[in-house]
């Protein structure tokens, strides 16, 4: 079996389509339970009610391996890729999108080391009582965290098994990036995969983030939320008659500002929902600049109609 | 088309093999080994006790051996990153020069952990384990300590530093695919080149993972070997058993050919290509065929616009484990043939497996190669394995010819990555066109 060696990219930038979204908060599903969350958000809970991750994710095999940033993340893509009209791989195949031209962009916030069984783990070691200057019991530390520490404790810290558990179950073989760059990540996830599209290097890119008082590390827990947003090339998008959301314009952004230096432990789900609803809101027939989701100044208007959705500019 | 060439300008490097370009360049010319039996822990009742340790005693100052060490290597890396690239630290942020980094997991302080466990015992995320009312948020509360050393080591607290000490005041991107980071993060550098939003991208990764914690969950996904130091990783060999974790930093200057000639910079050599995939196969392992590194390094060709035959040399991500090195072989093959000669070697096993910092280590490894035109080693290599027939480079080789090398770097979760370095024109003539 070989690889296909694909011809780089010669052509001027490809359009790139929004066409599809998902959400999930504690508000529950979809974006208008979104934008309710986002008005009044004193009144919800914490957790995404009445979520069944069996109801996204088929496989046990795959549920059993995830946490629930993970989970999350999972239903906001399925819940983006159904609305994309693309629920799983057979779906993508039939449409004829090869998998290794779909990749993932994601961005996570930071994961928590301080998980139950370690704790359990450090609760039973003998800890010298006489000060900071004797030596920690390592031995039976060792001892105790490879019996009882689970075998993937690891996998649960890595910010990119969010991508990693969602091209399972989608079957992308794309470009992959993740982002833990606090609240920018989530914009510069969708500013990477849409510019991945325009220079034609994938066709199809899903973008993804979640967190959860369960996974993040923060002092302060924050409420459960997940967003996915399925960007594609405008060609593939039309040529599989995808509803087609908006279009972003990604030759208006300059080089952008860096985000405040205090965004410490920021969360880039709050950003990333805030595109939602910014791409949810506007008619279907309208170009956005990238720039302007990113809240920057641009020079040309913010929004015009889009030759091919029905009006000529 | 997005088309500015990128070009490396600088680069830094503190590993096993020790601290800058010039100690790196004569370690790999010596075939020298960086593993070691850990200094820095006690290791009985380990089943690992060596790993690619960072000689604190060749520095001026000691390296901070907690939390703040990847922050202390990124720094030192960085610091000659930016003399060679002939950039002050320290000046005016410029809004065209950008940083893209990929910073390890901190490692916990379980000490501090252990010590104040009467603080945080009754807090539900033990109590009520496996329950549903669980929350991180819970310790820290209580250990205010390690909330600050959480806020101290995280990389958006991180990488304004690092940008601050760069004059970099353009984007931050602070990159994690596991294992791939180092090259995400440069091949994101290179694309924010191309696409003219940056003049200057400060790219690379640190990581510092010789650690009791981490050690530990590496052995529980079997992953480690538990061979005496001198031959512990043993890429591509018939008897390998697992790879070594190892600790540095590697952080290069990368600029837009036009920004660099107008400043004279030196060339050191050109970012001709990136690619990135997806394996789709599983969390710890990878397509065994190799599908995922495959597709990664031919998207790598595509971008360079090169065919696999100007690939003189590659630098395998090459761990030590069973499945992932035949598997790398296997997508070697796939791309240059089950009868290619292209020399391949891994430098984990000088090093050890740096982790976050692996591919961003290794990138700086193929510039030296480069510039060398030697061909590092890959070490303790003594019998071939039928699932890897590869040209494998078992000695320091010179190769006064090589012109073009790649530099592999995959990680958990499939994540998978290349890049492709070229040697600069000689002064007059004329690199070839990029095709995109």
């Amino acid at each position: 079996m070989s690889t296909r060696l694909t011809p780089a990219p010669t052509r001027g930038l490809q359009r790139v389509a929004v066409t599809g979204l998902g959400t999930l908060t504690p508000a529950g599903v979809g974006l208008a339970a979104c934008r309710a969350w986002e008005q009044a958000p004193a009144g919800y809970g914490q957790r995404v009610p009445d979520f069944d991750p069996a109801h996204y994710i088929p496989s046990p095999k795959l549920r059993r391996s995830m946490h629930r940033s993970f989970e999350l993340v999972a239903a906001a893509a399925v819940e983006a890729m159904r609305a994309a009209g693309l629920p799983n791989a057979a779906s993508i195949a039939a449409a004829g999108i090869a998998a290794e031209r779909a990749g993932i962009a994601s961005a996570l916030a930071d994961l928590s080391p301080l998980s139950g069984d370690l704790l359990h783990v450090l609760e039973q070691i003998e800890v010298p009582v006489g000060g900071a200057d004797q030596p920690m019991a390592w031995a039976q530390f060792a001892e105790l965290a490879l019996h009882q520490l689970h075998p993937f404790r690891r996998l649960t810290l890595l910010a990119n098994m969010a991508v990693a558990h969602t091209s399972l179950l989608f079957g992308l073989q794309g470009p992959s990036f993740t982002f833990t760059s606090g609240a920018a990540g989530g914009m510069q996830a969708i500013t990477q995969a849409a510019w991945t599209i325009a220079e034609g290097r994938a066709d199809l890119m899903l973008c993804h983030t979640a967190e959860s008082p369960d996974q993040t590390f923060a002092a302060a827990p924050p409420p459960e939320a997940a967003g996915a947003l399925v960007l594609e090339s405008w060609e593939t998008a039309q040529r599989r008659q995808a509803p087609i959301l908006v279009e972003l314009l990604v030759e208006l952004l300059p080089g952008a500002p860096p985000p405040p230096a205090g965004d410490f432990g920021l969360s880039p789900v709050p950003g990333f929902l805030a595109v939602l609803l910014q791409v949810d809101a506007v008619p279907a027939t309208t170009a956005i600049p990238l720039a302007a989701l990113r809240g920057l100044p641009v020079q040309a208007p913010q929004r015009r109609p889009v030759p091919g959705l029905g009006e000529v500019s | 088309m997005t088309g500015n060439a990128c070009v490396i300008t600088g680069a830094g490097i503190i590993s096993p093999l020790g601290r800058g370009l010039a100690a790196t360049s004569a370690a790999l010319a010596r075939g020298q080994g960086g593993i070691v039996t850990i200094s820095r822990f006690d290791t009985s009742g380990f089943p690992v006790r060596c790993a690619g340790e960072v000689a604190d005693s060749n520095h001026d100052a000691p390296i901070p051996q907690d939390h703040r060490r990847p922050e202390a290597l990124a720094r030192i890396a960085l610091e000659e990153a930016l003399a060679s690239a002939g950039l002050a630290p320290d000046t005016a942020p410029d809004p065209r020069r950008a940083l893209s980094f990929a910073l390890g997991k901190p490692t916990l302080d379980l000490e501090l952990l252990a010590r104040q466990r009467s603080r945080w015992s009754q807090t539900s995320l033990t109590r009520a384990r496996p329950g549903p009312a669980r929350s991180p948020a819970e310790v820290l509360q209580v250990l205010p300590e390690l909330q600050r050393q959480r806020e101290q080591t995280d990389a958006s607290a991180v990488l304004p530093r690092l940008a601050a000490h760069a004059g970099a005041g353009g984007e931050r991107y602070s990159s994690y695919t596991a294992c791939a980071s180092g090259n995400d993060a440069i091949g994101l550098g290179k694309r924010l080149i191309e696409r003219g939003h940056a003049d200057v991208v400060i790219a690379g990764a640190s990581d510092c993972q010789v650690h009791p914690l981490s050690l530990l969950e590496f052995e529980l996904l079997s992953a480690l070997s538990h061979e005496p130091a001198a031959t512990a990783c043993r890429p591509f060999d018939r008897q390998r058993t697992g790879f070594v974790v190892g600790e540095g930093a590697a952080v290069v200057v990368l600029e837009a050919a036009a920004h660099a000639q107008r400043r004279h910079a030196p060339v050191l050599a050109h970012l001709a290509g990136y690619g990135s995939s997806l394996d789709s196969y599983g969390l710890t392992k990878c397509h065994p065929q190799g599908r995922g590194a495959a597709l990664a390094m031919a998207a790598a060709l595509a971008d360079a616009g090169l065919d696999p035959g100007a690939i003189g040399y590659i630098n395998a991500h090459g761990t030590g484990t069973v499945l992932n090195d035949a598997a790398e072989a296997a997508a070697i093959t796939r791309i240059w043939g089950a009868s290619a000669q292209v020399a391949v070697s891994s430098t984990k096993s000088a090093t050890g497996h740096l982790l976050t910092a692996a591919s961003a280590v290794e990138a700086v490894f193929t510039l030296l190669c480069l510039q060398d035109r030697l061909l590092p080693a890959n070490l303790n290599f003594r019998q071939s394995d039928p699932d890897c027939t590869l040209n494998i480079v078992a000695v320091p080789t010179p190769a006064p010819a090589l012109d073009a090398a790649m530099s592999n770097g995959f990680g958990f979760g499939g994540q998978n990555s290349s890049l492709i370095l070229r040697r600069p024109a000689p002064l007059g003539g004329r690199r070839p066109a990029r095709t995109a």
